[in-house]
């Protein structure tokens, strides 16, 4: 487990352009704490889509949103994705937010990394599986980028069974508890070469701070 | 009632499969809500039924899972029209078959989370359920299964709902993994100790497994419960193939493997996702020949939080003392000022420190007690995982807390009063819980053992009558002041070891009690400590933070065996130094170790400052001018957010000392009152947190609103306490929406009062549109923006 650990991720959602002693030091006690704290679940299910310029259609619903249809051009299936590393890591960083508040940033950082750490790791499987029958994965595409509304939310936790299966909850405003959750779309698509689009790139989001600079790796 | 489930426990009963993967087989299209096919589609609905009636099962689940009206209002439908056609159609085809059947009323998750984690209100959680009880009763329901549940705290608002709309059975059964954990983490032990509390007539496992993986966690739960248990396994694991999901288990090798979970204690077996009739028939045909295993009775005494179980009558149990303010003039205060923080500090302290279950007593008598309880309990249980023990005299105070607590409380307490004993016994009736009971009469405290084994044998005696057995209740025969009688403790403790051998119930004693009046006191409590242990005792009420008492603790645990292979011990002494190391000589000034982020150092400068300097020139000259240096690297990016909370937490400590030197109220705060809150909708605070503590750091007297505020409350706050600021924060783009409200709002009604917004998704170019009059990018430049405000 130790190995997904990607420091140089865990100072970008830090804000921190580098590290020294004391903050690694830090770092390393986030990082036990979150991996302590971790209960990982996920789901997965594949659906038969229709692409078309405005929208897709998934197993009969239809998503709006000019975005996720560009993101899924070309792709016939697509997997409805949940993962989550479950609520003990809310209850680490409410539990820090009284005790030692100069580690909850560090907590953040870290439980965010790893969330997408071991949702990347949780889609290998899903790769493994595209790739016997020739096909590759686009990026995970999830509610709320670009103009895929929020909304949609409910569809993919109707459709998924999100609840049941992971334990991850919905609020009145689509928002997802425990907060260190991810839904996406994932399209199938026979060609890779769209397969590799950067996290930040394809993001309308100029202006999030954790938008990686251009120069970066990625 | 129904004869089949009249006869749970005693002879084998079959539930039905699966309903949602007939469906879908039948053209249920993807997060298409099932239910409605109660009105679209009836006889598809009563065929699966049928189908299930002739393989043999005996309980039919309704389709109703997701029929509650949280869910329904995104239908547009009626959860009471659902769940009465649901259930209907149940009975239909039973009637039509003409075969025995009950029908159960069948319940799953409403799909939110529960406050104060989530935005979910306990009690209309409870109305939920309750409107589905009410219709699923008046339907013809003949008991409640409410199933598929990962949240105990859930399960209770749900099993509440039950007993309080309608008089049917209730059967729970939960998904675990293969560990024996709950989606939200919690363990079947405290699922056992939580479901047996509440009353209910069975419990069990359904779906996230199959029945191999459910093999292993019936055998444990035919461990625990001593209530009949039903195991509803899905048929294996899913897999995808060629693109469409299956599992992984076929009908024979299901039946089989049925069969061996009834002889691992299950006294009622079917299916959940995945299963067919064709699953359900060799279920019948394959555990119909074996005996009905008999329901155990096990006479433990548990307690439990929603996440874990604490067992009294093994280890002794160790009930952390300090939320409580008798004699504690620092936490008296942090109750008047509702002051979460250093409460909930306390309570992580004695967690940290041991304690196996903390007390929590609110009651002061200039006090709103109900509501604050309430608060500190779901606050307390948002941090800590230990059970807790609620410490009230105030029999409202009492109900509403036993109400709201996630778990099965310590209930702290009854005496063998009449008066006392009517209040208690009929909450832990209902609530669940495990009763503290104090040896006192109504002509009070017996002056011999023997007077206290004759008053707690009334309260057990009482108890049984109210249907409380003797394992949730333990007896406390009162510690009492040495110094005020010379066999105080003697009689104590006699009547300890009489009471446990002559009733068979669990003892505790609060500690300290013993040495009160006397002058260093804890030799004296620790030894009386270890006596009541070598006599029997159970549980203590004690300070886990005395080292001296953990020492004994410890020690004993050794002694007695029960530490395996002293490893506690180790774990707690075996890297201890036997000479702390000297404090490093070298002493910063107090700007160095606020820039250096020192806490401790900090507060010893300002202090040593404080011998020559007033107050307010060692804020103003050193304290501030240190966070502006730090906060200019901020600002710089040479140094980051950890270490500039490091310093404001330096700075606090400093502030701290130089206050507690001037010992005025409210000495170097600033004129300007800020209220803070993550608005309506968002749930995210960590950000507004972190502007919290800085301006707190920087002096400002903070008003904090927590997360999901309504414009309404933030207004009222700001007119309340004449703030002059108000600082917003939201993450996501649909939660702006909300923020732009508040704005409006208080430009109408309180248009002195100055906004600031910060958040992720947050821009100038928003701020502006929605009307904030400041847009704070990162933490450092709020607080920038609050003292230039506040120096006009």
């Amino acid at each position: 487990m130790r190995g997904l650990w990607d420091k140089e991720e865990v100072l970008r959602y830090l804000g921190a352009s580098r590290s020294d002693t004391a903050l690694d030091g830090m770092i390393a006690r986030a990082q036990e704490e979150i991996e302590r704290a971790s209960q990982p679940r996920q789901a997965c299910r594949l659906f038969p889509i229709q692409v078309e310029e405005s929208g897709v259609t998934i197993g009969g619903t239809r998503l709006p949103g000019g975005s996720l249809a560009a993101h899924l051009q070309g792709c016939r299936e697509a997997y409805l994705f949940a993962f989550t590393l479950g609520p003990g890591v809310d209850r680490v960083i409410k539990r820090y937010t009284v005790t030692e508040m100069p580690l909850v940033p560090v907590l953040q950082a870290c439980a965010a990394a790893w969330t997408e750490a071991l949702a990347d790791q949780a889609q290998t499987r899903l790769e493994a599986e595209a790739k016997e029958r020739g096909l590759y994965l686009r990026p995970r595409y999830s509610p709320g980028y670009g103009d895929f509304p929020l909304t949609a939310q409910r569809f993919l936790f109707d459709a998924l069974e999100v609840t049941k299966r992971t334990g991850i909850t919905l609020t009145e405003g689509c928002l997802m508890l425990p907060s260190k959750s991810i839904t996406a779309v994932i399209g199938l698509s026979p060609d890779p070469s769209l397969c590799h689009v950067g996290r930040c790139m394809s993001c309308t989001a100029q202006n999030c701070p954790f938008r990686k600079k251009e120069t970066s790796h990625e | 009632m129904n004869e089949i489930l009249q006869n749970l426990g005693s002879r084998l009963v079959f539930f039905d499969g699966a309903m949602g993967t007939q469906l879908q087989a039948k053209g249920l299209p993807p997060g298409y809500a099932p239910e409605l096919w109660n009105l679209e589609q009836p006889e598809t609905i009563r065929a699966v039924h049928t189908a299930y009636l002739e393989a043999g099962a005996q309980v039919l689940k309704s389709n109703t899972f997701g029929a509650n009206p949280i869910k329904c209002r995104e239908l547009g439908v009626s959860a009471a029209q659902l769940v009465a056609a649901g259930v209907a159609l149940a009975r239909e085809a039973a009637a039509q078959s003409g075969k025995q059947a009950a029908v159960a009323l069948d319940m799953g998750p409403t799909g939110k989370l529960l406050a104060p984690m989530g935005d979910l209100p306990f009690e209309e959680a409870v109305a939920a359920f309750g409107e589905m009880v009410e219709a699923g009763a008046a339907a013809g329901a003949d008991c409640v299964l409410i199933e598929t549940m990962s949240d105990l705290y859930e399960v209770k608002a749900a099993v509440l709902a039950a007993k309080e709309r309608a008089s049917l059975p209730v059967y729970v059964t939960m998904t675990f993994d293969e560990t024996g954990k709950l989606l939200t983490g919690g363990s079947l032990e405290a699922a056992v100790a939580v479901l047996e509390g509440l009353g209910v007539d069975a419990l069990g496992l359904n779906c996230g497994l199959g029945p191999k993986q459910m093999l292993g966690l019936t055998r444990r739960l035919a461990g625990l419960s001593s209530l009949p248990v039903i195991v509803n396994p899905n048929a294996g694991l899913p897999t995808q193939r060629e693109g469409r999901t299956c599992y992984d288990v076929g009908p024979e090798e299901f039946g089989t493997l049925m069969a061996e979970i009834v002889q691992a204690g299950a006294q009622a077996v079917g299916g959940c996702c995945g299963t067919t009739p064709e699953h359900l028939a060799q279920v019948v045909e394959s555990c119909s020949p074996l005996p009905c295993p008999p329901v155990p009775r096990w006479e433990r005494t548990v307690v439990a939080s929603g996440i874990q179980a604490v067992e009294f009558g093994g280890k002794p149990v160790l009930i952390g003392e300090r939320i409580n303010p008798t004699g504690k003039s620092r936490l008296k205060q942090a109750l008047r000022e509702k002051d979460m923080a250093y409460l909930l500090g306390e309570g992580i302290a004695q967690q940290d420190a041991g304690a196996h279950v903390l007390d929590v007593n609110v009651g002061l008598p200039e006090i709103d007690e109900p509501s604050l309880m309430c608060q500190v309990i779901g606050e307390l249980q948002g941090v800590s995982p230990l059970p807790l023990q609620i410490d009230t005299a105030d029999p409202e105070t009492m109900e509403r807390a036993m109400r709201l607590y996630n778990g099965k409380a310590l209930v702290n307490s009854v005496t063998a009063k009449e008066a006392s004993m009517e209040a208690i016994f009929p909450l832990v009736k209902r609530y669940g819980g495990v009763v503290v009971g104090l040896t006192i009469t109504e002509e009070g405290i017996p002056q011999t053992a023997q007077g206290r084994l004759e008053a707690a044998r009334r309260i057990v005696e009482t108890a049984g009558r109210y249907g409380i057995s003797r394992k949730d209740i333990i007896i406390d025969p009162l510690t009492m002041a040495v110094s005020a009688g010379q066999d105080a403790a003697k009689v104590t403790l006699e009547a300890l070891s009489l009471i446990k051998k002559e009733l068979g119930v669990a003892v505790s004693l609060g500690v300290s009690n013993v040495s009160f009046g006397l002058p260093q006191r804890e030799n004296v409590t620790c030894a009386f400590f270890l006596m009541a242990l070598q006599a029997g005792l159970d549980g203590a009420i004690m300070n886990p933070k005395s080292e001296a008492m953990m020492r004994a603790y410890r020690s004993f645990c050794v002694l007695a065996g029960f530490d395996e292979n002293c490893m506690e011990y180790i774990a707690a002494y075996g890297q201890e130094q036997a000479v702390p190391a000297p404090k490093a000589s070298q002493a910063y000034t107090l700007g160095e170790a606020i820039e250096k982020g020192l806490k401790d150092q900090a507060y010893q400068a300002a202090q040593r400052l404080g011998e020559s300097c007033a107050g307010l020139e060692i804020i103003n000259g050193e304290i501030v001018p240190a966070l502006d240096r730090v906060g200019k690297r901020f600002e710089e990016k040479t140094l980051f957010l950890p270490q500039l909370l490091m310093s404001a937490e330096a700075a606090k400590a400093a502030f701290d000392a130089v206050k507690s030197r001037l010992g005025g109220e409210g000495s170097g705060q600033r004129g300007l009152t800020v209220v803070l809150a993550t608005v309506k909708g968002d749930v995210h605070d960590i950000g507004k947190n972190i502007v919290k503590v800085l301006l707190e750091n920087y002096g400002f007297p903070v008003i904090d609103l927590g997360k999901d505020v309504a414009p309404e409350a933030v207004l009222r706050a700001v007119q309340e306490k004449g703030a002059g600021l108000v600082g917003l924060s939201a993450l996501m783009t649909t939660t702006v929406a909300a923020m732009g409200e508040t704005i409006a709002l208080l430009r109408r009604e309180a248009p002195g009062c100055k906004v600031m917004v910060g958040g992720a998704v947050l821009t100038q170019e928003y701020a502006d549109q929605i009307g904030a009059d400041f847009y704070g990018p990162d933490a450092m430049a709020s607080v920038r923006y609050a003292v230039g405000l506040e120096q006009g």
